[in-house]
């Protein structure tokens, strides 16, 4: 062991096999509990031929630095270097396309007749969720989230939760076509509702959930906690959602009215996420 | 300095490096992948090409079956197949369908129904017209 360097620094333990097979485990069933409503979604099968092959080299690329922010706060097990890190996200990986692979499969959505685009697309476009999930698993299936971890919280990480929150319950609805139909079903009024709605859930999670227990809220003013938290939040929301449409081709040639008023629609369950994102993560 | 403590944040065994190894040739061959497909199949409209693949006598009348093969580099979505019976260069029976969805490099399979025996006819099938998905 003395050879892989521990250099002096933050301590850590020695590995045990059992514990790795347990959180390999685990992982399985966090990258299915996450990415089973995908894997059962057909504008998600669909994607994976549709896109173009660019914009899933992008979203890949995109999703390694997420995975590896949510090592620190979830992931595979407790980690404190960023090689430990490093070797979780890539499990997680691994762990998500084994599950994918499988699930599609015994679906019939990927059979061998199948040329190799439309399957690699097909798991690809899978990995994104189910490796968030399987990142997540600890602390959504394993031991409660340890009190070291959470408080050193810093504003940063807070919004980086929220951005993981509003993606979780965001990447659910976002391949589907009503995205786009409510978009254009609502009127421009009804567009300012939902947003104000939005960030009016949000300011409460923020106030009465409470991030930490509440610990925030202490000893800050309204505006501050509504600046700092909701509004940044909610551009935090607004991002993600943008991103993931974009992402899933659901912008497409689009005008920027229908953009921003598709944005605001799948914004509306990424706020949830958001604001939740302590309670639900 | 390793020790065992549950408290403690594990290190990384060699195990899990082989396995961590194993999800980085997967994300990087997936990244490679498509990288390597874009670059070789820059954007070229769908290319679809229909063929018989079977033909079955029903308890109703007789089926076409076929393969509609698209080797463009683009999806194309609500493709419409059609099938006409032919003989002495008059149409005797047409039969369509759509494929809701052909996308790129890929195949789909179908089936036409004739009251007419296409056995005793030219089989004429092709792919009528698709939109961008």
């Amino acid at each position: 062991m003395s050879g892989l360097g521990t250099r002096s620094q933050p301590q850590v333990s020695t590995p045990d096999t059992r514990t790795f097979v347990a959180s390999v485990g685990r992982a399985f069933a966090g990258a299915l509990l996450f990415s089973l409503p995908m894997l059962m979604t057909m504008e998600m099968w669909w994607l994976g031929f549709i896109l173009d092959p660019w914009r899933i080299v992008i979203m890949l690329v995109v999703v390694l630095p997420l995975l590896l922010g949510l090592s620190r706060y979830g992931g595979l097990r407790r980690t404190c270097r960023f090689r430990d890190d490093l070797a979780d996200v890539l499990v997680a990986v691994l762990v998500a396309g084994f599950a994918s692979a499988i699930i599609l499969s015994l679906f019939g959505i990927i059979t061998p007749e199948m040329r190799a685009r439309e399957v690699v697309g097909k798991i690809a476009i899978q990995l994104v969720p189910a490796s968030i999930g399987a990142m997540l698993a600890r602390s959504q299936l394993g031991e409660t989230s340890d009190a070291a971890e959470e408080q050193d919280e810093s504003y940063w990480g807070e919004l980086f939760l929220m951005a993981i929150g509003a993606l979780y319950l965001s990447l659910n609805v976002a391949p589907t076509e009503e995205m786009v139909l409510l978009a254009y079903k609502m009127s421009p009024w009804q567009e300012v509702g939902l947003l104000l709605l939005s960030l009016g859930m949000m300011h409460a999670f923020v106030y009465s959930v409470g991030f930490k227990g509440g610990s925030l809220s202490e000893g800050r003013s309204f505006f501050d906690l509504f600046l700092r938290f909701t509004c940044a939040g909610y551009a935090v929301v607004l991002i993600v959602s943008l991103g993931v449409l974009w992402l899933f081709d659901q912008t497409g040639d689009a005008p920027l009215h229908e953009i921003i008023s598709t944005t605001i629609v799948l914004a509306f369950p990424g706020a949830l996420g958001a604001a939740a994102a302590r309670v639900v993560l | 300095m390793t020790e065992k403590d549950p408290k403690l944040p594990e290190a990384t065994s060699r195990l899990e490096w082989l396995v961590a190894a194993m999800g980085a040739l997967l994300i990087l061959g997936t990244i490679g992948y498509m990288i390597a497909h874009g670059l070789r199949h820059p954007e070229a409209p769908p290319d679809v090409t229909v063929t018989q693949t079977s033909g079955a006598v029903l308890s109703d009348g007789f089926l076409v079956e076929f393969s509609a093969l698209n080797e463009g580099n683009a999806t194309a979505a609500n493709v419409t197949v059609s099938g006409a019976l032919i003989q002495d260069g008059e149409v005797v029976e047409e039969s369509e369908t759509t494929l809701d969805y052909l996308p790129e490099q890929a195949h789909r399979t179908g089936g036409l129904f004739f009251t007419n025996d296409p056995a005793s006819y030219e089989v004429q099938l092709r792919a009528e017209g698709y939109i961008a998905p």
